[in-house]
């Protein structure tokens, strides 16, 4: 197994070219993986088997020639027709796009616990949870209730405001005809986000060809 | 650009500095989040630059440097009483939504309103409700625990849903800070006092920040058109304040919310930012013209204080520091520029200046 690594690609589906990848040694990859699949035009594939020898799978991705089609195990070469360049490069820039502004929110999941904290559970039973406060604070039962009531709406307004973010950021990201237009667009979305990231997306599409 | 396109209000996040330039020098200073905006036309009598024509919204202040008050705490409490009467009046038939940040001026604001004989009438016809998050319990909690959880109905702060339901008032307790001195003064001595040296001792700590001297000058110039002399660095630290720090302030809650309706951004229709009420401007110029004795930063928040303590007996809040509770509130900016026609303009257009 240790030999063997895993692939997890997005494919342009009228060649089979890979838009976008994740490799790994197998068996150690996160069982949870954001794959930047934004409208799902793009297919889902994934290669387990030995590290090709007759080629480098980043220089053959880097390059657009390197192909996962549907058989398992299989992962090859091949050029890619000048008139599909253009629209790979583009799925491409949009995949990067996607992952780079999901960590940039994940900042603010992270920052508010929306996610790991106490009260970021559906269905919380407020008689349970106000049971804490209660003793904690030395509140009674209605002021405790309040409070977790109050707590718990807060944790879903933050949460929902944050998924609109990024839902907002997609479909920013979605409607780039151009790898100009979505280099705005991320300007745009790091502005939003109140991130003011320092992080050149430009330079990342350049060292991947996009551009 | 047109006179109607003129801005109101740009965010920091969207801009380049030029090098030297007298926003790159304030950057420095007083960091990325004001963005200063020229409110008495001064730029030009000395000599700035201001690429951006901003409109000044911020209301001129109206003072009488003859006949002062003796007894200026007493004139600071009567004038609580006085803006929490006109925050009812102008909420009308509306609802009132106390924007809570758990910080010394918001819960002055929160005193004054409950103090005021409207406050029963709004409150028990389920008109009166204050929005604040977690954070805004850390500051002070005894206050939240004791006085607000069991008696005052509680929402999680979201602008957006405020800003865009016309039922609705907000008030704020944004720009208390400027009432009274500026707590963005900086400790750059260690004499006991400092704050009452005499202005020119701090302009060595600006030439330190600023090498070219530009924000020294800057300062110094703008106290020439001060309406009293300008005496010590306190004196000094609040005009600039009032020169260059109100209107941001003052557009937050329409570019933290996607709400369309700027018309009452220059008004305190919408929003009513309590402590920049004509009344608190004429009280904040009347007062810092006779040069009040403040020893040091913290101090010069003792009038809020004090006046909170009178409310709640607990007297242990005099000792309280200031805590940037608001800027720990999620929020984003969905405007990162206003016009005074009242468009906007959400892009990455980046100035320099």
């Amino acid at each position: 197994m240790i030999d063997q690594i895993i692939v997890k690609t997005l494919v342009y589906q009228p060649t089979g070219h890979v838009v976008w990848m994740l490799t790994a040694a197998a068996g150690t990859e996160s069982v949870i993986t954001y794959i930047p699949n934004l409208d799902n035009t793009l297919d889902y594939k994934v290669y387990v088997g030995p590290r090709p020898t007759k080629f480098d799978i980043r220089k053959a991705f880097v390059n657009y020639t390197l192909i996962k089609d549907d058989t398992p195990g299989k992962i090859s070469t091949g050029p890619l027709a000048d008139h599909h360049l253009s629209a790979v490069k583009l799925s491409r820039a949009k995949c990067f796009a996607a992952q780079i502004i999901r960590n940039i929110l994940k900042f603010q999941d992270e920052k508010h616990n929306t996610t790991t904290g106490p009260w970021a559970i559906d269905g919380l039973d407020l008689n349970i949870i106000a049971g804490p406060i209660k003793r904690y604070y030395n509140l009674n039962d209605v002021d405790a209730k309040k409070f977790a009531k109050f707590k718990q709406q807060e944790i879903n307004l933050i949460s929902s405001k944050i998924n609109a973010a990024k839902l907002d950021a997609e479909l920013r990201i979605m409607q780039a005809k151009t790898v100009e237009e979505l280099l705005a667009q991320i300007e745009l979305i790091k502005v939003y986000s109140m991130t003011n990231s320092e992080f050149n997306f430009k330079s990342l599409l350049v060292k991947n060809s996009c551009i | 650009m047109t006179e109607d396109q003129k801005l109101l209000y740009i965010s920091h996040f969207n801009l380049n500095f030029t090098s030297g330039s007298f926003r790159d020098c304030y950057q420095r200073e007083f960091g990325r989040f004001p963005c200063p905006i020229d409110r008495f036309g001064l730029f030009e009598k000395i000599g700035i630059h201001d690429p951006f024509s901003f409109k000044n919204i911020v209301a001129n202040p109206i003072y009488n440097f003859s006949n002062l008050s003796n007894n200026w705490q007493d004139r600071y409490v009567v004038t609580y009483e006085q803006v929490a009467t006109k925050v009812y009046s102008t909420a009308g038939n509306r609802n009132i939504a106390v924007m809570y940040s758990g910080g010394i001026d918001s819960t002055a604001v929160l005193v004054a309103l409950m103090q005021n004989p409207q406050y029963r009438d709004f409150l028990d016809s389920g008109r009166f409700r204050i929005a604040l998050t977690s954070t805004s319990i850390h500051e002070y909690p005894e206050f939240f625990y004791r006085t607000i959880l069991p008696n005052i109905p509680i929402e999680p702060t979201d602008y957006d849903a405020l800003m865009q339901d016309d039922t609705t008032m907000l008030v704020t307790g944004d720009d208390g800070d400027h009432v009274i001195g500026n707590t963005d003064t900086p400790e750059f001595s260690n004499v006991d006092g400092y704050l009452m040296l005499p202005k020119s001792e701090i302009f060595p700590y600006f030439n330190n920040t600023d090498p070219s001297g530009l924000l020294a000058y800057t300062f110094d110039q703008l106290c020439n058109h001060a309406p009293f002399d300008v005496e010590s660095v306190c004196q000094l630290y609040w005009w600039v304040g009032q020169c260059l720090e109100m209107q941001a302030t003052m557009c937050r809650p329409y570019f933290w919310s996607h709400t369309d309706n700027l018309s009452d951004i220059a008004t305190n229709q919408k929003v009513y930012r309590f402590f920049m009420d004509d009344l608190w401007n004429t009280f904040s110029f009347e007062y810092m013209s006779t040069n009040p004795t403040y020893n040091q930063v913290n101090s010069i928040r003792d009038f809020p204080r004090q006046y909170i303590v009178n409310y709640t007996g607990d007297s242990s809040y005099l000792n309280k520091s200031k805590v940037l509770s608001q800027k720990l509130v999620y929020r984003n900016m969905p405007k990162t520029r206003i016009y005074a026609d009242l468009t906007y303009r959400f892009d990455t257009v980046r100035f320099n200046t």
